[in-house]
């Protein structure tokens, strides 16, 4: 233990303005993946374990468009559009024949898909590690504010995280399809029977939900290298989030993510041996006090 | 019906379509056996099965490749000079999936089966462990390629007769490192250090025996912190901060493959190699100086780093001649894996020849203190012995040295004495009762 940093840092707004930044670059893509993991889970009951390869997918798709066009933000769109495609194809064929089925079932086949991606990917693009440069625009001095230093590129991906939280929540609570969608998730039969194609709005929720993970994977790659396998990084951090924020929360979702990574950035401050295990140890506080979640009842 | 015209035409110069269809499968079953039957036809003896055991899946993948690379280099260069004893080599591999019940299950099956001959484990240190337990409980000879862990094969409560480890080792690597770091830290003043380490075996041992080292060559020097990111850690955001606003000096680092290409991508955003002197053993592998090349358009200079299968270490012609064929052949350049799996096969040649069979018994003991010429043995002799003592690999080439935008990537290299590294492995040997 390390509590002397702890404190310190807490009592130097430079450095607890760097650790908060910290924490809210890693809530940040974490969110992304989470936040349509959590959009899957609420809305098909189903436990996707794929969707970190749906990410990892997303970043592969960012380095080849990068690699032919060399635009950040033509990749940016292409790729997660890419990737909700798959996502589509994916439900249509496979995904669709386990719903409702008992967890084991989902678990099985959303692991075989982990599989099967990992190996797609290694044939495709090689089992070399990849990578990309940070895009021209972002390849500039660091923003300096309250004592502590934020990179250009942390500041545009904090915008397009809130920007993101902001429009998920208005398609879902404002508009037609997202109330259709809510409609769904509670009670599929009452809305056969208003004449609404549940089994098409079901694929379109799971194309939604690739979609994010696939800005997830499309964020991450200026930061981290693009490998077969990366998605495990990202698929057990993103299912914690989404069981304390409630399943099929958004809201829920973006606050845990917040929480989880100034947990993180805090606690490799103080805790430097096991940061980690705080998150697990309130995950497991959540689960006993409030099963459902701290916004299990929030609707989407 | 076909007309005999149309038949004709088919086979051609008068070839029956009966006569045509019995060449064809005949020819065809003629290929696929050839493989198996052409050792035999070849020597009239049974090939000398080797058996590989790597990860082929996941963030590892790359490595198991390089590995299987360096397992088919060696065996074609043995097959072009006529075998073992006269005896072809034929190789065989298997993926462990990073596993360590599915390695335990894999050396099993094969001590067991009675047609391996020769066993790498080509894993890492969490299923080497593991491992070494089927080679004491079954009496036949692993060699482990990769796990560096010093407690592998340092304990002698712990040692298997059969068991024997051809990669480097975490003690010597430290040892090295620390006494280079140290020359460099007492030169300029950087008395403030840090270490980031992933947080397994492997890790966590390598960081401890740097920061020992380290304090023994410069006591002067301070540890601000240990960090410890998990194994595959995405975000290495909090810890760069937590090393720049703590006034970080220097910091030693053993994160490898693609974590050692998110943390130069991460601490880049900071400056962290310009504020920071970094010193990495692991990010002179080429499977990390790749992608550190597409991420930043060029390799960042002026990183200290221990450097391995590079031409520069040693650069002498036995070593560039075996990294150039190695790029020739596969079309990229070899890892520490292959490197290190590469120098288990050649014991094993030597040993077998040596034993004058592949008797389990008979190799072993030819393997216990077993001298052989290697590309990366310490020049000018460039030997490599396994040991007798403890069964383990001593005496390749320690070298660390500065990167540069040029390949081999590496300047001012710096070859490390094994006289100092046994120096201190003794002392550290003497304090754990392993003496």
């Amino acid at each position: 233990m390390d509590i002397a940093s702890l404190l310190n840092c807490l009592a130097d707004p430079g450095c607890m303005a760097g650790q908060i930044i910290s924490g809210i670059i890693i809530a940040m893509v974490l969110f992304l993946v989470a936040s349509g993991l959590s959009l899957i889970l609420g809305v098909l009951g189903l436990l996707n374990f794929a969707h970190g390869s749906l990410y990892m997918i997303g970043a592969y798709f960012t380095y080849t468009v990068m690699a032919s066009i060399g635009n950040f933000g033509v990749a940016l769109i292409l790729a997660p559009i890419g990737v909700g495609i798959c996502g589509v194809i994916l439900e249509r064929f496979f995904i669709k024949r386990v719903y409702g089925l008992d967890a084991l079932y989902q678990l099985l086949m959303t692991y075989a898909f982990i599989l099967i991606f990992d190996d797609v990917v290694k044939f495709i693009w090689g089992i070399f590690d990849l990578s990309i440069r940070m895009p021209s625009l972002f390849r500039r001095p660091p923003v300096t504010a309250i004592g502590t230093i934020v990179p250009f590129y942390y500041l545009f991906l904090i915008v397009v995280g809130v920007l993101l939280v902001v429009a998920i929540w208005l398609f879902l609570s404002k508009t037609k399809y997202g109330k259709i969608i809510n409609a769904a998730a509670s009670d599929p039969e009452m809305l056969m029977c208003l004449g609404i194609n549940v089994p098409f709005v079901y694929t379109i929720v799971f194309g939604l939900g690739s979609l994010l993970a696939g800005v997830g994977g499309a964020l991450a790659c200026p930061l981290r290298a693009i490998t077969p396998g990366m998605g495990f990084a990202v698929i057990i951090e993103s299912f914690v989030i989404v069981v304390i924020g409630g399943m099929g929360s958004i809201l829920g979702t973006f606050v845990v993510a917040l929480m989880f990574g100034l947990m993180r950035s805090f606690g490799i401050l103080g805790f430097p041996f096991f940061e980690l295990a705080f998150i697990y140890v309130f995950m497991a506080v959540v689960l006993i006090v409030r099963p459902a979640g701290l916004f299990g009842k929030v609707r989407i | 019906m076909m007309s005999k015209n149309k038949k004709e035409k088919m086979a051609g110069k008068g070839l029956t379509r009966r006569e045509f269809l019995k060449a064809s499968a005949g020819g065809a079953a003629g290929v696929a056996v050839a493989p198996y039957f052409a050792p035999r036809l070849a020597y009239g003896q049974k090939p000398i099965h080797v058996r590989c055991h790597s990860i082929y899946g996941g963030k590892a993948a790359v490595l198991g490749r390089s590995v299987t690379d360096g397992v088919n280099m060696w065996k074609d260069e043995v097959n072009r000079k006529g075998g073992i004893l006269g005896r072809h080599v034929v190789t065989s591999f298997r993926d462990t999936r990073g596993k360590t019940e599915e390695a335990v299950r894999l050396a099993r099956e094969a001590a067991a089966s009675g047609e391996v001959d020769l066993l790498l484990d080509s894993c890492s240190s969490r299923e080497a462990f593991a491992v070494k337990e089927v080679s004491r409980d079954l009496n036949f000879i692993i060699i482990a390629t990769n796990s560096k862990t010093t407690e592998l094969t340092a304990n002698p409560k712990t040692r298997a007769p059969y068991h024997f480890r051809s990669a480097a080792q975490n003690l010597h690597d430290m040892a090295a490192g620390a006494k280079y770091a140290a020359g460099l830290a007492k030169k300029h003043g950087w008395t403030k250090w840090a270490t980031i380490a992933p947080d397994y075996a492997y890790g966590r041992e390598n960081a401890m025996f740097f920061i020992r080292f380290l304090k023994m060559y410069f006591p002067e020097a301070e540890i601000l912190m240990e960090l410890w990111p998990k194994l595959w850690e995405p975000d290495f955001t909090p810890y760069v901060t937590k090393m720049l606003g703590a006034k970080t000096q220097a910091v030693f680092t053993s994160q490898w493959g693609g974590d050692v290409v998110a943390l130069l991508q991460q601490g880049a955003l900071y400056g962290l190699h310009e504020k920071v002197k970094i010193f990495s053993i692991d990010l002179g592998d080429f499977t990390a100086i790749n992608p550190v090349i597409k991420a930043f358009g060029k390799l960042p200079e002026g990183i200290y780093m221990g450097t391995r299968a590079n031409p520069l270490t040693p650069a002498t012609k036995l070593n560039r001649d075996w990294f150039n064929g190695f790029k020739k052949t596969y079309g990229y350049e070899p890892s520490g894996w292959s490197q290190q799996a590469y120098s288990g096969l050649l014991f094993y040649q030597k040993a077998v020849e040596k034993a004058g069979s592949t008797d389990q018994k008979a190799v072993r003991d030819a393997l216990a203190g077993l001298e052989i010429v290697a590309p990366w043995g310490s020049p000018p002799e460039q030997k490599l012995a396994l040991r007798a003592s403890d069964h383990t690999n001593i005496l390749y080439t320690e070298a660390w040295g500065k990167t540069v935008n040029k390949m081999p990537y590496v300047a001012d290299v710096l070859t490390l004495s094994w006289d100092d590294i046994f120096k201190a492995e003794k002392e550290y040997f003497k304090e754990k009762g392993w003496v």
